[in-house]
């Protein structure tokens, strides 16, 4: 029930400041950063994946088509169980692999189901890789440990380790990328999520600490799981897209990294005969997820623009205080509700928060992809109702008013 | 005609408020009538009854009198209003209304820091008119951290305030403490929603609506 989990998670007062003030933060940089050619640009990708969208099918097909022709072999998965399948049967027999922070497989429970099956994954990102270790909520998509403290974080991983790690950011990040280099020169397999791809038969991956590079060059295999909603024409929009994300998502025009990645590593420079995995992976899986996404589109095509950069997330009251209470596991806030409904249902939306939302318009204020998210709220709660899924204290107003004209009793 | 719809909560949670905004009317001689009837639905249309909206809009019409303009003072009135009611007349927030018609007043010594409610500032893009209001009355505005398009939701919409109480009071404590951070002895505010939620919170900073600042800057002038 959210009243119970709600109730804990008030009173973690110095959880709640710390994420609202590395939301503020962020939201402050985003501010100041914008000029009038971001502005366009922003309008530009809008359209772009307007009509992306609706022609959706169509650029599936050409995508599906270019990755073959360079070499990767492509899977769809119509939800997450498929797409998992898939994944451990070209892990094989390994017990670890490493991955690269993607909202995609959090969605799938890539982590969790993996372990299930004795299977170890590592994830590279630090916020991530902290959040995973201290077995701790995200906050945000891209800050997910945004509401930890670097005291907090040092000795709990002192803790974890048996060691002494000073409380600073910099030990902490040089603990953490010793540990996980470790795991990712010894990994076969790198999963990847993409922040989008083009009908080209090119995936994006956008990062600042390098790690994603890593992750899809160093193991032998490479699979990288597309939430089919992330297309675009070309790789000159997935380029876009990385720019207006990483605006919105950290408040700087572009990140350290931006990968284009196409197919396998391979050379045909001796004997002009090919050889796979040269530096790069021998193998390239794709993997197109729908896990509720066609019909996302079909209902709400306006939702299906998202660019997953969480600036909703960095100016919702509720996500800001709920935090994990108000969203899907890798989709923070109203939009995760929205997923949520399509991926497992109406009742699913509500456990998540649906009724969480206050309507505050802060959210479609801020989304670059022109997202009324509280529309969209107010249109699934009314499926909620209609379904006889209502709250208690919203029936008693609601009879009031049709009885009495007033939600609130007459005085007798 | 002016219509004046002070809107339930107005009307029964703050009844001095409604009485308030009939004294400045009548002080600034405005002809107008009065209708609280029937509610305008905006609960129904927010929590997803919409169904039960319809039905409450058809009620709503039928008793509804003639006029040529309406005022009001609460954002969801307005904003339910404006985007499903496009056969009622002009609708004006109070604050648009006010800002228009006020005389300039002379300054008083007051900092109030403005709250601007979400459904009257991001819903319906009322930014200024109640900031020109308070000018006019003469006090000192002190901006707080989040304002404008930023504003931080007093928590008090979307029917969270009945659903989960809880969050509701925790998101009216943290804009209660960004108006103490701005400075501002009177955090103002022009949504009967937010006084409600806003006030319940125990701060040293009064919270009041933007009708009281009118009535107390017209009161002084004599
Ligand atoms: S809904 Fe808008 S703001 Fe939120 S993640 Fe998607 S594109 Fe970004
Ligand atoms: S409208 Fe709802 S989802 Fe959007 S910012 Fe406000 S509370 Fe969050």
């Amino acid at each position: 029930m959210i009243g119970n989990e709600l109730e804990k998670i008030l009173k973690e007062e110095d959880k709640i400041r710390t994420r609202m003030k590395s939301f503020f933060l962020v939201l402050q940089r985003l501010k100041d950063e914008m000029s009038d050619e971001q502005r366009e640009m922003v309008e530009k990708l809008k359209e772009k994946r307007k009509e992306a969208i609706e022609n959706v099918e169509e650029l599936l097909k050409r995508a599906e088509e270019n990755f073959i022709s360079s070499g990767c072999q492509v899977f769809h998965a119509k939800n997450g169980k498929e797409a998992l399948n898939y994944i451990f049967s070209e892990i094989e027999d390994e017990e670890m692999v490493v991955k690269a922070k993607s909202n995609v497989l959090r969605e799938i429970k890539l982590d969790e189901k993996a372990r299930e099956k004795g299977i170890e994954v590592i994830p590279t990102d630090v916020g991530d890789r902290i959040v995973e270790i201290l077995n701790e909520d995200l906050t945000h998509p891209t800050g997910p440990a945004a509401h930890l403290s670097a005291e907090h974080i040092a000795s709990r991983l002192s803790e974890v380790f048996n060691t002494k790690i000073p409380p600073t950011p910099e030990a902490i990040a040089n603990f953490i990328r010793d540990d996980t280099m470790k795991y990712i020169m010894k990994a076969k397999v790198g999963i990847s999520g993409a922040n989008a791809f083009a009908s080209e038969g090119i995936i994006s991956l956008v990062h600042s600490e390098g790690n994603i590079s890593l992750v899809t060059r160093i193991p032998e295999k490479h699979i990288a799981v597309l939430g089919i909603d992330r297309i675009v024409r070309s790789a000159e929009d997935t380029v876009t897209f990385a720019k207006v994300q990483s605006l919105y998502a950290l408040g700087k025009p572009i990140t350290a990294y931006v990968d284009l990645i196409s197919g396998p590593s391979k050379t045909g420079d001796i004997e002009k005969k090919i050889v796979k995995g040269m530096y790069g992976p021998r193998e390239m899986h794709v993997i197109f997820l729908d896990n509720g996404r066609k019909k996302l589109m079909k209902r709400f095509p306006e939702l299906a623009r998202c660019i997953g950069c969480g600036a909703c997330v960095l100016v919702c009251p509720a996500a800001n205080v709920a935090a994990s209470l108000f969203g899907h596991s890798g989709h923070r806030s109203a939009r995760g509700i929205a997923y949520s409904y399509f991926i497992e249902g109406l009742e699913s939306a509500i456990s998540r928060g649906l009724f969480l939302c206050t309507t505050c318009h802060s959210c479609s204020e801020i989304c670059p992809m022109g997202i009324e998210l509280p529309k969209i709220m107010k249109e699934i709660r009314r499926e909620a109702v209609s379904n006889n899924l209502r709250i208690d204290a919203h029936e008693r107003v609601v009879k009031l008013i049709l009885e009495e004209g007033s939600p609130y009793p007459k005085k007798s | 005609m002016i219509i004046y719809f002070p809107g339930c909560t107005t009307n029964q949670r703050f009844p001095e408020l409604r009485k308030r905004v009939e004294r400045i009317l009548r002080k600034m001689e405005v002809d107008y009538i009065l209708f609280d009837e029937v509610c305008c639905g905006s609960i129904l249309r927010n929590t997803g009854y919409r169904e039960e909206f319809e039905e409450n809009r058809k009620r709503f019409l039928e008793k509804f009198p003639e006029g040529d303009m309406i005022i009001t003072g609460c954002p969801g009135c307005l904003s339910t209003f404006r985007e499903e009611f496009p056969e009622l007349p002009e609708v004006k927030h109070i604050s648009e209304f006010l800002s228009e018609k006020l005389p300039e007043m002379k300054e008083i010594k007051l900092k109030v820091a403005y709250h601007d409610p979400c459904h009257l500032g991001r819903g319906l893009g009322i930014y200024d008119a109640p900031r020109e209001v308070l000018r006019k009355c003469g006090v000192e505005v002190v901006e707080m951290e989040r304002n404008r398009e930023l504003s931080w939701c007093c928590g008090g919409g979307g029917g969270v305030r009945l659903a989960y109480p809880e969050l509701s009071r925790k998101l009216s404590e943290i804009r209660m403490e960004e108006a103490k951070k701005a400075g501002a002895s009177v955090l103002v505010t022009s949504c009967p929603f937010c006084l409600r939620n806003l006030n319940d919170v125990n701060s040293e900073v009064e919270v009041k609506d933007l009708i009281e600042i009118v009535e107390e800057a017209l009161d002084d002038r004599k």
